[in-house]
């Protein structure tokens, strides 16, 4: 059991929250309460949500009132409806509860506001001179989750904001065993679950699995979940072309092999897969390199580049 | 050129919407390319909802991150037509069928004829009607 820290970027939306929380949030929120951690939003984080989430229900309740004018403008019949009663402010705190998850809402103590402010005006770790500005909020932030790290021993932050994914702030979250991961998808990743860079790496590896294996690589016999951090993909014509990153596959008794991985794919044949940096539990394995031409075919999946940009060109093409 | 694309009308435009140096471009179905202008030349970066060939990108749950020499640059929602600025510092912009938001600002039902951008968003402001910027590469592709 762990307290998982949200920041606000984490639960920033491009649209009004209805019903259910966005998949990827509401995901994490789900693995929280199997593993029964808790997660914590900074009141700071509540009220930045709360407010965005105002800025949309204003700007939905414009549109509606607009399209009741243009009924009545036009003699439609319809029976207006008070937007108010259509259109309400989330409660952030309530749709976690709803998917089971034990939520606290943690307000900034005295003492994190004036650890804060300090820090702000000295231009003190996890902020640096080199930041063009201090963002309060983000500070305040930063001292509830290391007040909270210090007190449980541990904790986990969620959040891609500057200052708390900074190395100025490393040896303070060591410190207190404060773990940080920059998106939803890291934080997946750090719970063992696949993520979108997982899947798709899993497709380019599952094919070239028993030239691992023969090339001595002590992994389970059937590919299972692999992770991937730090992933870099680049598009082809049809498909990926190249993909690199941190890759931690199960070896057969069980522990985590990690590796930087490269592979490159020219057409629907996987051309080389580069392992580097190999390590078992830790140690390095053998000489910490292998290369594979495997030059093996594999199923893509059906791209439609030449559709797609033939309908960009029929609405830029003729007019330049 | 001419297009219909989050609930206005860009008639005789160059470029309909212009997210900083990038160019957005919504195809007959709806799906959203984006064009990078501020280099030599143009460069795609997203074609009908999904990274260009030679772009990279990392995927996430909610879509696609762009990224440049691995660091992110934006990312877009398929799903939402939405884009939203990790280092570039703009506002997020948002297509819907009816409207285009840009941060807390809405667009609907506008017709933009005749100027160089028909809507223009710039990490100090949002404008209508603009001039297309000189620095910009041409838009072909």
């Amino acid at each position: 059991m762990m307290k998982i820290i949200l920041n606000s970027d984490i639960l920033w939306t491009s649209f009004l929250i209805k019903a259910n929380l966005p998949k990827g949030l509401s995901d994490l929120i789900k693995e929280c309460e199997k593993s029964e951690h808790i997660i914590i939003i900074p009141r700071t984080a509540l009220l930045e949500f709360n407010r965005q989430q105002l800025e949309y229900v204003e700007l939905e309740t414009t549109k509606l009132i607009r399209a009741y004018q243009l009924l009545s403008q036009y003699n439609v019949p319809h029976e207006p409806i008070d937007p108010s009663r259509l259109i309400v402010k989330p409660d952030l705190v309530e749709l976690i509860k709803k998917l089971g998850a034990e939520v606290i809402v943690e307000s900034p103590t005295i003492d994190d506001f004036e650890k804060a402010h300090e820090r702000a005006c000295l231009h003190e770790p996890p902020g640096s001179k080199k930041q063009k500005y201090d963002e309060m909020r983000d500070l305040v932030i930063w001292m509830i989750a290391i007040r909270i790290a210090s007190k449980d021993g541990k904790a986990l932050l969620i959040s891609n904001d500057e200052i708390h994914s900074s190395s100025f702030g490393n040896a303070e979250a060591e410190s207190v065993g404060l773990l940080r991961v920059k998106s939803i998808e890291d934080a997946f990743a750090y719970f063992g679950l696949e993520t979108p860079s997982g899947i798709q790496i899993k497709r380019l590896i599952e094919p070239v699995w028993d030239d691992l294996l023969k090339a001595g690589l002590p992994l389970e016999k059937k590919i299972s979940m692999i992770g991937l951090s730090e992933p870099i993909f680049v598009q082809g014509h049809h498909g990926i072309s190249k993909a690199s990153g941190v890759v931690a596959m199960k070896t057969d008794d069980g522990k985590t092999l990690k590796a930087n991985i490269d592979v490159m794919v020219l057409g629907d044949t996987i051309d080389y897969v580069r392992l580097t940096k190999i390590t078992i539990a830790g140690a390095p394995w053998k000489s910490q390199k292998l290369t594979l031409r495997p030059r093996i075919s594999f199923t893509t999946e059906k791209d439609d580049f030449e559709e797609r940009i033939r309908s960009l060109r029929e609405v830029v093409g003729g007019q330049l | 050129m001419n297009i219909q694309m989050g609930g206005q009308v860009f008639a005789n435009v160059q470029i309909p919407l212009l997210w900083g140096s990038r160019a957005v471009i919504q195809d007959m179905q709806g799906r959203l390319s984006i064009i990078d202008l501020g280099g030599n030349i143009a460069k795609l970066e997203i074609v009908g909802d999904k990274p260009a060939p030679g772009v990279e990108f990392r995927p996430l749950v909610e879509g696609f991150e762009i990224l440049d020499q691995g660091s992110p640059l934006y990312i877009y929602s398929p799903s939402e037509k939405s884009l939203r600025s990790k280092k570039l510092g703009l506002p997020d912009c948002q297509i819907s069928p009816e409207a285009i938001r840009v941060g807390t600002s809405i667009f609907s039902g506008n017709v933009v004829g005749g100027s160089g951008v028909g809507i223009i968003v710039t990490t100090s402001g949002i404008g209508m009607g603009a001039p297309l910027p000189k620095t910009l590469a041409e838009l072909i592709i």
